[in-house]
């Protein structure tokens, strides 16, 4: 028997001096973490943010905004254009926010801490608040002050107006240990730069998020102070001059929309006629920057609520979709917004002379933007939409929300919900289209109106808006501390 | 099994064999008690490995050395013993019957042989000719049915497709709830590939000819597995190969086996055959439904009107449409193998051959399974102390696989072809008409002919596996192994999708739809990998036994190794439309990837055997492992089992009632390491996911590389999950062993599991690999066999088992919800989730129900609650259903009958309970061409008993009927399930089965005889010739699912193709 046990003690010692043997549990697919720097990280942040943000959230906003109406035939989109909102539909998108960019964010800022690096932290604390913000305006609420930290796995939900404290309290910390020229990261937004343009981005974040806060807190005099540095963006906020005609390298809306990159038969975003009855109204041109003619070269809006399954005489080709290209621009913030921005601080506070500047540079940035000459604007300043302070608020309201159809439709969808104009009329739309006898009449909408969809049934109701989105099945999921779901009619914060 | 008791007998004896003098040609005959000749006695020299077998005469007649043993052994018959001595050469033996039916050995862990009687927990034997029965590609299929306590799990019905098997339960939320497959020592890998709802495997337990299993033994609990260490936590199936044994009259035998099989569609959705093409009750020219008016035989056109011209036909019925699509698939096996012992029986050698060629139901061979297996076996006495041994297994594999999935599948452009649309109509693809260009619809989905004649999924695997094994024996007590296992796997793959890229030049009218909408740039995913698994044994066995005590010692180690390695590359926009699927096709990008794991694991363990008086057994185990996947510092882990068996019949007077009983009581533990990787956060290349598309955007982008932290956070502080189960069994025999009864009780529980938990993305990360959760199976298997008749022409034997699990996952953290989510499918508002919830069993289905009035004090409680459109309105978010995956239980009989030759044999397969979601069952509703949607002849309805809410926590009766102008019906149907809500997806699994009818003829020996043969054994059977299923299922065979081995896969299916039966005729010559 000491012939057998002998060698096997002598096995038993081998191994447990050959941990060494054993430590190889480490991945050769992965880099190492400490090799991993900020520009690594950047790229993919941008990325995921330009696809969640840039799509979307930009398909739905046009569809809760009724900017957007559903093609004829397809159904993948009808319950938006019904406004319809559901725990699964943005789960995905809640949660590469949440991991891929608020996460590889938090690490950029604890590096840039860690190494001084005031341009990063600065670029990467104005990313995350922008997606934060998004997440408040789509979620009312949102987990903030116990997120992205490994050791608590069910963080609670802060409400919409701590996270907006909690950003700008960041954002003017991140702003003020930086310059003009300090250092920063290359991104895709601003290539290789100083902090200058961070800082204007920086800035007109901070008043989108105060102009939100405005109607339900003073925060007059922040407003006052940033308004004066005046120190905003020279041109649009967005990631430009970056795409090619490529699967996983254009525009993320149009791959997933437009293009045949992945076989998609997804023909589903067609104009809406609420938007397209203000702008033939008053004979503006940025209709045909932002839709493409029909086949008889004309457009034709869709109303919401139907995908016109039975029709014989509404087909995809009548209707517009919007002119998405490759390489057309994800917005994160034009300088139309921030005009129009300026344009109701001071309509509400006195000065409707600047006001009325700022209005009309609003609409000519638009035009701009849309690829227009700022001239092309001047039938929209002087026509029926001229600029009448004692009326700044309806006229701000739908002047913004026809900007932003062509760059930014969410951002319509959550100034809609502030501005609460376009206001809705009085014809709803099964009176504009008789799904049972296929009859259309778009003349009965009075432009500059919205209508109740068609087959609005047991949701918002009749002349509402959706003023949120459900809480994410992937949150709710594994969450013992989200909340209940709220009714889809209660407003975030700020709209109510 | 006599066949299987000789082997056995003969490895047992062949360490003493020592080298004979002087042999001696004896002869005799072996007859019973009652004078009758018995057939296949296996007469052996102890010591040696000679032996042989009686003919169907009860004649014998070999060789020995004289002055040696000879054993007379038979099953149900005592052994006799008899000395050849000088001078004398005939014997005529009577074998007297006996209690000793228990004398089977099995092998037992780690190629230990035991005699099943000793042992204290469950292990199920089936014989190689049982599995070979069917005729099953699938080895594993053939189990189905016929071991209590053991599921098998179709994963399709596709040729090719890989068996999942689950023994007591689903025990793992996200890991591996597959046995470990041994091969005569060596564990097997598995290598599986999901591809367009299939799963395929390249290589593994799937690859063996069943021809070359001499058996199979299912080691179900912790005691009997835990020396197999890790990966035996759900169990082991110890796969014993045939070897090489004398034939009649001769060293040598040649066997051949083979045969013709025909597959045809057994189930099929129920079709409606009232409603043709449309929606809404309105035709509509490019409808992928039949929503339109009612069917009236009137000349109709269809499809778009493509360089003027365009289809017509009468719109009628079809009523075979969809299913005329599928022909009759053929399959060919053949096995042969030629195997002996040397002239001084020191060597013996096995050498086999078997192909198989499944072709499934599709035309042509786009779902077709080829396989060539050749394998090799000898072992060589080299001296009494000394003996080698090797075991070879080649095989290569062809699977061509017709995908299942949304789209331009097969199965989805007939599921959603119109009922009054013929599809061998569209055979021509030469005719536009009959291809995307000019299909009748363009929503999605397309011609099936075309979709089987330009898609491509084929897996080309090989796999190279064995053992090389070297025994030495120092001491007449002592045997010391040294085996090396090898299992090498590589493998090529390829899925092509073709390029549909159409300007609409020659449409006409599109009727709004244009055919372009179905462009496509086609795409070529090409994979090559290679799977390696090295393992080494070291055992030292010590058997001794004094006076009334008997004693086993096992002292090994175990080192293993395994590793993978893959690369993958995809292209799209391809340049050349059709057949060329190469990566060098693509005309925009190509995008490499690259994938490697490696592992390793020492494991030491030692195990006991006390017996007292051949009648108590104890047996002590243990095994400590070191695991490369758990963390440095606390990388090894320890565990223990026991067991005591009592055989009480020993114990008690002799008697005819109760002839053999025995009491086990059974306790074990597995310990189980990590998957790789799980140890610490890590950063992969960039990518993003769009709505749809996966990758919207990839990386490298724009000239730049980025790398972001996994959504899957690691931990350091891992430890290894515990499998702990106990187990109490009594196996008895009645009446000479007519009547056997194994009776089981166990509860398993798995703790500490590890695995990737879903956590609110907030916290930076969707899944945190953790210890967490603790899953209780408990239940009990009963297995009875009978023998109700047996005279010398007629014998009926009748087996039946039964196994009644209750699964419970007894804790999930509840600050992380209490639930884990295993599966789902959502599309649009629409989902389903299967989660593991605390204080429930394992696969519970979540969705959206509909609402009911819930104030008890309402006069409408209970009430549905319905809107404005009449329609049932879904709660906000998801809601239990209280439906799940589990089956309430599940059971077999195996029976046949024998006389004059011929055997007739059923195999009954019943499983009762549980549910599984089905796309199938929900695109009838979609579409409009199931059954159901005839409810009420689709005239408006009120729905019975509902309710509309006045708004103030009021309710009043409902008088809306469901609102017809906007899809009502359809909505009925596809968004509010009927009443039923997201419940609507789901499906009785309970389904009872025939699983194979055969008929068998052996030739009598005689007439074999005379034409130089040893065996001719004709068989005729079907596979799967009934299949019944609870009334609610009109829609598929539950059996199968789509979504793959493990206890996700149980989800359901998504877009399943249809099940199959099989007629099959087979040949069996022995010489």
């Amino acid at each position: 028997m000491k012939k057998i046990i002998l060698p096997l003690l002598a096995i038993a010692i081998g191994v447990t001096s050959c941990k060494k043997y054993l430590d190889i549990n480490v991945d050769p697919n992965s880099p190492s973490t400490e090799n991993v720097t900020s520009n690594l990280i950047l790229p993919g942040v941008e990325m995921n943010l330009a696809t969640s943000y840039g799509n979307f959230f930009r398909i739905l906003g046009g569809y809760y905004s009724e900017q957007y109406a559903h093609l004829f035939g397809t159904s993948n989109y009808v319950d938006y254009s019904q406004f319809i909102t559901s725990q699964t539909r943005s789960s995905g998108t809640y949660t590469q926010l949440n991991t891929r960019v608020l996460n590889n964010l938090q690490t950029i800022r604890e590096k840039s801490v860690a190494t001084n690096s005031w341009g990063d932290n600065l670029a990467a604390t104005t990313l995350r608040a922008f997606t934060l913000q998004a997440l408040v305006d789509a979620y009312g609420e949102t987990p903030y002050s116990e997120a992205w930290k490994k050791d608590i796995l069910a963080p609670k939900y802060d409400d919409g107006d701590a996270v907006y404290k909690g950003i700008l309290a960041e954002l003017d910390d991140a702003l003020s240990k930086v310059s003009d020229d300090t250092p920063v990261i290359e991104s895709f937004l601003f290539g290789k730069s100083t902090s200058a343009e961070w800082i204007k981005f920086a800035n007109a974040l901070k008043l989108k998020i105060l102009m939100r806060m405005s109607k339900v807190q003073d925060v007059k005099s922040q407003l006052a102070t940033l308004i004066s540095q005046n120190n905003f963006p020279a041109e649009d906020v967005a990631w430009a001059g970056i795409w090619a005609d490529e699967t996983g390298k254009a525009n993320p809306y149009y791959q997933e929309e437009f293009a045949a990159y992945f076989g998609s038969t997804q023909k589903n975003v067609t104009l809406n006629l609420a938007l397209s009855a203000v702008m033939e109204d008053s004979n503006d041109a940025r209709l045909s920057a932002f839709f493409d003619k029909n086949k008889d070269g004309k457009f034709l809006g869709g109303v919401s609520g139907t995908n016109y399954s039975t029709s014989k005489l509404y087909k995809a080709e009548n209707f517009n979709r919007p002119a998405m290209r490759y390489d057309s621009p994800v917005y994160l913030i034009t300088k139309s917004e921030v005009e129009f921005f300026l344009a109701e601080y001071y309509a509400k506070n006195g000065s409707a002379a600047v006001a009325k500047t700022h209005y009309d540079n609003a609409i000519t940035e638009s035009f701009l933007s849309a690829g227009l000459k700022a001239s092309d604007a001047q039938n929209v300043i002087t026509g029926t939409y001229a600029y009448n302070n004692a009326n700044y608020a309806k006229l701000i309201g739908i002047q913004k929300w026809v900007a932003l159809s062509g760059t930014n439709n969410f951002e319509a969808w959550c100034e809609l919900r502030r501005l609460k104009y376009p206001a809705f009329g009085t014809v709803n739309g099964a009176a504009i289209y008789n799904v049972a006898n296929d009859v259309f009449k778009p003349e009965l909408l009075v432009p500059g109106t919205l209508y109740t969809p068609i087959d609005v049934f047991n949701t918002v109701g009749n002349n509402q808006l959706l003023q949120r989105i459900r809480y994410a099945q992937s949150s709710t999921n594994a969450n013992s501390n989200a909340p209940a779901v709220k009714p889809d009619k209660e407003p975030v914060f700020w709209a109510k | 099994m006599k066949q299987t008791l000789l082997s056995f007998f003969v490895g047992s004896m062949i360490l003493t064999s020592v080298a004979f003098a002087q042999d001696k040609k004896v002869s005799g005959r072996v007859t019973g008690a009652d004078g009758k000749p018995l057939a296949g006695v296996t007469i052996a020299v102890q010591g040696s490995n000679l032996a042989t077998q009686t003919d169907a005469n009860g004649n014998y007649s070999f060789s020995v050395p004289t002055g040696k043993v000879i054993v007379f052994r038979s099953i149900g018959y005592s052994d006799k013993t008899l000395i050849v001595k000088e001078g004398q050469s005939a014997f005529n033996v009577t074998l007297d019957n006996s209690d000793n039916e228990l004398e089977e050995v099995i092998v037992t862990a780690m190629g230990i042989t035991r005699s099943e009687k000793t042992l204290g927990y469950s292990a199920t034997k089936i014989g190689g000719d049982e599995l070979a029965a069917a005729r099953n590609t699938n080895v594993l299929s053939s189990l189905a049915g016929k071991v209590a306590g053991v599921t098998v799990n179709s994963t399709g019905p596709a040729p090719g497709s890989a068996s999942s098997i689950t023994i007591r339960g689903y025990g793992s939320m996200t890991g591996s709830n597959e046995p470990l497959y041994v091969v005569d020592g060596v564990p097997l890998q598995s290598t599986t590939f999901n591809t367009q709802g299939n799963t395929i495997q390249g290589g593994g337990i799937s690859a063996v000819s069943s021809d070359d299993i001499e058996s199979m033994t299912v080691l179900k609990g912790a005691a009997a597995t835990a020396l197999y260490g890790s990966r035996a936590a759900n169990g082991v199936i110890v796969i014993t190969t045939k070897t090489g044994k004398a034939g009649n009259g001769r060293n040598f035998s040649i066997a051949y086996n083979g045969g013709i099989q025909l597959r045809q569609v057994s189930v099929f959705p129920l079709m409606q055959n009232e409603f043709g093409q449309g929606w809404n009750g309105q035709q509509t020219y490019i409808e992928n439904g039949s929503w339109g008016p009612r069917l009236d035989g009137s000349q109709q056109v269809f499809g778009p009107i493509w360089n003027n011209q365009q289809l017509f036909h009468p719109y009628s019925a079809q009523e075979n449409n969809a299913k005329d699509f599928f022909d009759i698939g053929k399959s060919f096996n053949n096995s042969v193998s030629f195997n002996g012992v040397s002239e001084d029986r020191k060597m013996n050698y096995y050498l086999s051959y078997s192909n198989v060629k499944d072709d499934g139901i599709m035309p042509t061979d786009a779902d077709s399974y080829k396989r060539n297996t050749i394998a090799y076996r000898t072992s060589y006495q080299a001296a009494d102390w000394l003996k080698v041994s090797s075991n070879l297994n080649f095989n290569t594999s062809k699977t061509d696989v017709a995908g299942n999935y949304q789209g331009t599948s097969i199965i989805d452009g007939l599921l959603e072809l119109p009922r009054d649309i013929s599809v061998i109509d569209k055979k021509d693809l030469t005719n536009p008409f009959n291809t995307p260009e000019a299909y009748f619809t363009p929503y999605g989905v397309t011609n099936p002919y075309w979709a089987l004649a330009n898609n491509y999924n084929r897996l080309n695997s090989k796999q190279f596996n064995g053992k090389l094994q070297l025994d030495i024996k120092p001491i007449k007590e002592l045997n010391l192994t040294y085996r090396f296992g090898f299992d090498h796997i590589d493998y090529d793959r390829k899925v092509g999708t073709p390029e549909i890229n159409l300007d609409d030049k020659l449409i006409d009218n599109d009727y709004g739809y244009a055919p372009s909408n179905m462009n496509q740039s086609g795409s070529v995913a090409a994979s090559y990998g290679r799977n390696y698994e090295l393992n080494h044994d070291f055992l030292a066995t010590y058997d001794k036994s004094f006076d009334k005590f008997s004693f086993t010692g096992i002292l090994g180690m175990n080192l293993n190794e395994r590793y993978a390695t893959s690369m993958n590359g995809t292209t799209e926009s391809l340049a050349l439309y059709e057949g060329f699927w190469q990566l060098s096709n693509g005309a925009t990008r190509s995008v490499l990837g690259e994938s490697q794991s490696k592992r390793r694991l020492i494991g030491l363990f030692g195990d006991m055997t006390f017996g007292y008086n051949e009648t108590v057994f104890l047996n002590l185990t243990a095994r400590n492992d070191w695991s490369s996947t758990l963390p440095v510092e606390k990388n090894h882990y320890f565990y223990p089992g026991a067991t005591l068996s009592w055989i009480f019949t020993n114990n008690l007077p002799k008697n005819s009632i109760l002839n053999f009983g025995k009491a086990r009581l059974a306790y074990g533990k597995t310990g189980n390491d990590a998957g790789v990787y799980q140890t610490s956060a890590r950063y992969i290349q960039a990518a993003a996911a769009g709505y749809y598309a996966g990758s919207i955007a990839a990386f490298p982008f724009n000239n730049k590389n980025s790398f972001l932290l996994s959504t899957q956070n690691g931990s350091n502080t891992l430890k290894p999950e515990m499998n702990q189960e106990f187990e109490a069994g009594v196996n008895l025999k009645f009446l000479n062993s007519r009547i056997g009864l194994d009776a089981v009780y166990y509860s398993r529980t798995r703790t500490d599991q590890i695995f990737p938990l879903s956590t609110d993305p907030a916290t930076g990360f969707a899944t945190i690999v953790t210890n967490v959760g603790n899953v209780r199976n408990r239940g009990i298997e009963l297995l009875l066999s009978t023998t109700p008749v047996k005279t010398d022409k007629f014998r009926w034997d009748l087996d039946l088992n039964l196994t009644v699990n209750k699964n419970k996952v007894v804790s999930l953290p509840e600050e992380l919800g209490g639930k884990f989510q295993v599966n789902s499918f959502s599309a649009g508002n629409d989902a389903v989730y299967m989660y593991a919830e605390e204080g429930k069993p394992l696969g519970t289905f979540y969705t959206y129900l509909a609402q009911h009035v819930d104030d008890k004090n309402s006069e409408h409680y209970g009430k549905l609650i319905v809107g404005e459109d009449g329609l049932p309105i879904l709660t906000p978010d998801v809601q239990s259903t209280g439906k799940n995956i589990q089956p309430k239980w599940v059971g077999g009989a195996t029976t046949s009958f024998s006389a004059y030759g011929f055997t007739l044999s059923a195999a009954l397969d019943i499983r009762e309970g549980g549910y599984m979601f089905s796309r199938t069952k929900n695109l009838m509703q979609f579409t409009g061409n199931g059954i159901e949607t005839m409810y009420n002849d689709r005239n408006p309805f009120i729905i019975p008993n509902s309710v509309v809410d006045n708004g103030s926590g009021t309710f009043s009766e409902n008088n809306n009927p469901i609102k017809m102008s906007t899809s009502g019906l359809q909505n009925y149907w596809n968004k509010t399930g009927g009443v039923d809500g997201g419940q609507y997806y789901l499906l009785d699994r309970s389904f009872r089965k025939i699983r194979n009818l055969s008929l068998t003829y052996n030739f009598p020996k005689t007439w074999v005889n005379s034409v130089k043969l040893s065996d001719i054994a004709l068989t005729a059977f079907v596979n799967n010739p009934f299949v019944w299923t609870p009334k609610s299922n009109k829609f598929i065979d539950p059996e199968g699912s789509t979504g793959g081995m493990g206890l996700d896969g149980q989800f359901g299916e998504l877009y399943i193709n249809p099940a199959t039966r099989i007629y099959g005729f087979n040949v069996s010559l022995k010489f």
